[in-house]
């Protein structure tokens, strides 16, 4: 390599590491224009979600409607910065941080439905662990009757630990009923149910009303 | 720069949007990684450097440090060190090289998910195989700094 190449890359590394170190934002900003463009979402899955909205409000009212809080917690709105790139996790940076009172722990929903916990804040970022992660586990309730289950995350989350007396039907919704989450929030319909592996309890197959790859925005409980 | 430096960061970019359009469609394959570990196969220190903050700086998705950012931007200079104390032709030790890296990825990321469905990597590794192949036979032809 000649001289005159070699200060210009040294000139190129230096650069490098102070975007890595102070202004990772813009890596963000490559990132989003070397993937594909998001995808509108479609009018049917908004259309769905809001039916799952009313399905959980639904089952609530049916059995717990007395105990819910009177008023509704706040929210703030954050903008999905980037994703976790690997095959490991399913976490997504947002551009709230400690700054604007994200606090870990914090239910993140979309539409109206559960789609994970804050994870760590950063001074005006936060990580989010979404229920596809693999080692995301809440306590949910089922359907009107309100029958208790683990949600138990991964690449296809499902209801867990449902004891086999439990009246789990294909279209129940599944709402949080987890310390720190606000509770009823809705975060999925059962697709279908079966024996677990060791015979001692029912779990429950979900499906989502919304395809997580083109969620960019979402809102953190305060 | 030189051309064969431009062709190293080419190739990197298009394993990051080739990784980024995967991932859209939830198909996960470590294409940068498997690139840069053939990097360290052909590439000086300082370009290796370079490419290795290229993709750290385009791929990191928090503004903190992780475990797996660490083996992500270690790992290859751990091969840069190395290639020299084996004596096995350079497309195998690349072979070998990325499946030490994309093991030692996938042990800091989530060990006990490895372990618990370790047959999710293998669709990724043989991507890896596949994709840092073609990298180091391009860049090959170069000669190794």
């Amino acid at each position: 390599m000649k001289k005159r190449d070699g200060w210009s890359l040294v000139a190129c590394i230096v650069i490098l590491i102070v975007l890595v170190f102070l202004a990772p934002q813009y890596g963000a900003r490559v990132r989003a224009w070397l993937g594909p463009l998001a995808a509108p979402q479609a009018i049917s899955s908004i259309l769905v979600a809001e039916n799952e909205e009313l399905k959980a409000e639904l089952a609530q009212l049916a059995r717990v409607a007395a105990q819910l809080p009177s008023s509704s917690p706040a929210y703030l709105p954050a903008m999905v910065y980037s994703r976790y790139p690997f095959n490991f996790k399913n976490e997504f940076l947002v551009d709230a941080g400690a700054n604007e009172g994200v606090a870990e722990g914090k239910a993140v929903v979309f539409q109206g439905i559960l789609v994970g916990v804050v994870l760590k804040t950063f001074p005006d970022s936060s990580l989010i662990q979404t229920v596809f992660d693999g080692n995301f586990k809440i306590p949910v309730r089922v359907g009107a009757a309100g029958d208790d289950g683990l949600l138990t995350g991964g690449a296809s989350p499902k209801v867990a630990s449902v004891a086999k007396s439990a009246t789990v039907h294909a279209g129940d919704i599944v709402y949080a009923a987890a310390e720190g989450l606000p509770y009823g929030l809705p975060v999925a319909v059962v697709q279908g149910t079966s024996t677990s592996a060791d015979n001692l309890f029912e779990e429950a197959a979900l499906t989502f009303a919304y395809d997580e790859n083109s969620i960019q925005v979402v809102a953190i409980a305060r | 720069m030189t051309l064969k430096l431009l062709a190293g960061l080419v190739l990197l970019l298009i394993a990051l949007a080739l990784q980024f359009s995967l991932a859209a469609a939830n198909v996960y394959f470590d294409f940068s990684f498997a690139a840069l570990i053939a990097f360290s196969l052909v590439f000086g220190f300082w370009e290796l450097a370079f490419l290795v903050l290229v993709a750290v700086f385009i791929i990191n998705w928090q503004p903190a440090v992780s475990a797996e950012i660490l083996v992500f931007a270690l790992f290859p200079f751990a091969v840069y060190f190395l290639r020299n104390a084996f004596r096995s032709q350079p497309w195998f030790l690349n072979l070998v090289a990325i499946f030490l890296g994309f093991l030692a990825l996938a042990i800091a990321a989530a060990p006990a998910a490895f372990w618990a469905s370790w047959r999710l990597f293998l669709p990724d590794l043989a991507a890896g195989w596949l994709f840092g192949t073609c990298v180091f036979f391009l860049l090959h032809q170069w000669g190794r700094d």
